[in-house]
């Protein structure tokens, strides 16, 4: 398998040549372009009860296997927000990522709604994902990717947090400390603490939503 | 007239430099600052009156706008949408374009709407589209980058990813894989290019941004 | 205190690295990432000398500017140097403006942040010019000495205005005090300047630098906003 991330870094696309028999998993809605001996199939990978627990890490309930057959394949694969593309090996690890931020795999990894660490984010309505094993994983961001190495901790606001590595620690906390800040507009920020990768994105889907909404047609009293 | 395209591949926008009663045709709503001489007025273009014509029509209105002064003048044109803007020049040929993706052209170019085939026309995708011919320049824009492939053989495209393509190129346009792939898939409808030709893909669609935002929105 | 500006793909943003005691103000909630020194305050705007009653009265117009009605402050709690980044809502360029001989006045949203030494004034457009020019009734005007960081939707252009020049709405950042402008028909007629889809647009007069944006999000807004679903209000 061959891959080039083209028209990086604002509105990433990533390419791949799959070798005859290769297989790559994709998000669904996320394929761009491909040739024409690249086929899909659509499955519940790992049946009924982890395709449920996807579905509830905000991720759809199906995931799409892209094989190529009778020969070689070239699959460009994008999602729906525009940014960057990450490119992470697993060697038997485990990342926490935003739901939304999945993109592909190749491999043995496997993906599911994560609890663990994500408690008190009914602001963002964030829940996670888990995603673990061996293989080559390819995630997205919102805007630019800023990678922190943190050691000790490092603050970001909700809604920021892409992916961080399993050995950082997550706490919700409120901006401010005084009663003022409480009242007139506190951000619900994220702390991480420990010693791993975490990967930051430069933009908020949530402000996005919350800007288009006088945009959004008005619901008629008919309907 | 004169042309630059600053701002690519993020940002594509073009400066214009008209010279005395030379005329560019833009986008409604494309203007984003000129010369204080010169006025908007618009142009009718083709006669599409139907009404079903105009509904299919979808991401253009059948009126563009008209710059032109006896003094010449300056003006910078965007499309709505953030990406690419691309120049192509028109010599007695043609070139097919998505509706969404035309920007401006000189008025030696002819635009003329294309069915883009049934499916496409109840999709409800709105993907249609328009064939520019003629002599003069044409600017069509991406949303976010803009890749240029040479097609041999066949090939595969989501149909909000495509933006231009030659002529020369067949298109067959389809649900993705049997019925419960199209509807389990996530994607829509794709077009299926055989031949030999160019042709222009964009790396995101608008389309794509707001299946993301939906189960966001507040 | 230092300011580097990211902005060499398509989304610019800002981190802000602060000495013990150096202050730093940003729109509400433009805070993405902190040094875990940071110490976060909410402010209120008003003017150096004014009361609650001054603070209201800023808040409220600021609401109309497309500013929210507060402004976070930030300054290292533990003595030692910290950094804050702050981002826009949008896609699009960070730019930052040295003031101090020119006096900037900035279009409703454009304002992300300034050093704490800048003076931030909210500045009421009139119902006609600010209903129409589709900016905001209410500007923010930035004076003193320090620095000012605007945002754009898509790429930032600097201006030379030497006679005049006329900006569609919604593509206005900042301009520097001393320009005037009006709000006009785009075409000669109304029906010329509807049917081109231009509507109004802003005519400046004088000298003076007038930064604008690429993009207009209403025009992206209005393509989104149809494909989404309707909303209840």
């Amino acid at each position: 398998m061959k891959y080039d991330i083209i028209s990086a870094p604002s509105y990433s696309l990533l390419e791949m040549i799959l070798n005859e028999g290769e297989s790559v998993i994709v998000e669904p809605g996320s394929m761009a372009w491909m040739d024409t001996t690249v086929k899909p199939k659509t499955e519940m990978k790992g049946g009924l009860f982890a395709g449920l627990k996807r579905r509830m890490g905000g991720e759809s309930f199906f995931l799409n296997t892209y094989t190529a057959e009778g020969g070689p394949g070239k699959i460009g694969i994008a999602p729906g927000y525009s940014g960057d593309i990450v490119v992470k090996e697993l060697n038997d690890e485990t990342i926490y990522m935003e739901r939304g931020a999945y993109l592909c795999h190749l491999g043995n990894i496997e993906t599911s709604a994560s609890w663990e660490g994500f408690m008190g984010t009914f602001a963002e309505g964030m829940l996670g994902l888990r995603v673990s094993g061996t293989g080559l994983l390819f995630f997205g961001s919102y805007g630019d990717i800023q990678e922190v190495e943190v050691n000790g901790s490092y603050t970001v606001d909700n809604g920021y947090a892409v992916a961080w590595e399993s050995s950082l620690d997550y706490s919700i906390a409120r901006s401010g400390r005084t009663i003022r800040s409480f009242l007139f507009g506190d951000q619900l920020i994220c702390r991480y603490h420990g010693n791993g990768k975490l990967w930051i994105q430069t933009r908020s889907p949530r402000n996005l939503a919350a800007w288009v909404h006088p945009f959004r047609p008005v619901q008629s009293k008919n309907d | 007239m004169k042309f630059d395209i600053k701002g690519n591949p993020a940002y594509g926008e073009v400066d214009v430099d008209l010279g005395p009663n030379e005329t560019i045709l833009i986008e409604p709503g494309a203007m984003s600052r000129m010369s204080s001489n010169l006025n908007s007025s618009f142009q009718r273009q083709g006669g599409f009156f139907s009404a079903m014509f105009r509904k299919m029509f979808g991401g253009e209105n059948f009126f563009l706008g008209k710059y032109s002064h006896q003094n010449g003048g300056q003006l910078t044109f965007a499309p709505s949408s953030p990406g690419s803007v691309q120049h192509y020049q028109l010599s007695n040929n043609s070139i097919n374009i998505m509706a969404g993706s035309f920007l401006a052209c000189t008025p030696g170019v002819n635009i003329k709407a294309k069915f883009g085939g049934l499916k496409a026309l109840f999709s409800g995708e709105g993907a249609f589209l328009l064939e520019a011919s003629g002599d003069g320049d044409l600017f069509f824009n991406s949303f976010g980058g803009i890749v240029e492939k040479e097609i041999n053989g066949e090939f595969i495209v989501d149909t909000g990813h495509v933006v231009a393509f030659e002529p020369s190129l067949n298109y067959k346009i389809s649900g993705m894989g049997n019925w419960k792939s199209t509807m389990l898939s996530g994607e829509g409808l794709v077009m299926t290019f055989s031949g030999v030709g160019k042709i222009y893909l964009q790396t995101r669609t608008i389309e794509g941004v707001a299946s993301w935002l939906t189960p966001r929105l507040i | 205190m230092k300011i580097k500006i990211d902005s060499e793909g398509a989304f610019g943003s800002a981190v802000v690295k602060l000495e013990p005691g150096e202050k730093f103000v940003s729109e509400a909630g433009a805070m993405y990432r902190a040094s875990p020194n940071m110490g976060i305050d909410v402010e209120s705007r008003k003017k150096q000398n004014e009361g609650m009653w001054g603070a209201l009265k800023a808040g409220i117009k600021s609401m109309f500017a497309g500013e929210s009605f507060f402004l976070s402050s930030y300054m290292t709690n533990d003595n030692q140097s910290g950094e804050v980044g702050l981002a826009p809502t949008h896609q699009g360029e960070v730019r930052k403006i040295t003031v101090g001989n020119e006096t900037w006045i900035c279009s409703g949203g454009s304002y992300l942040g300034s050093s704490g030494s800048i003076e931030l004034d909210t500045q009421y457009q009139g119902l006609l010019k600010g209903g129409f020019s589709g900016e905001g009734l209410v500007f923010v005007k930035a004076s003193g000495e320090g620095e000012l960081l605007v945002n754009g939707f898509g790429r930032i252009s600097e201006v030379e205005v030497r006679d005049g020049i006329t900006i569609d709405n919604g593509h206005l950042i900042a301009f520097t005090e001393g320009l005037e402008y009006t709000i006009g028909k785009a075409g000669s007629g109304w029906i010329s300047s509807m049917m081109s889809g231009e509507g109004l647009v802003m005519k400046f007069r004088g000298n003076g630098k007038i930064f604008v944006q690429s993009h207009d999000p209403g025009r992206l807004g209005g393509a989104l906003g149809a494909l989404l679903p309707p909303r209840e209000s």
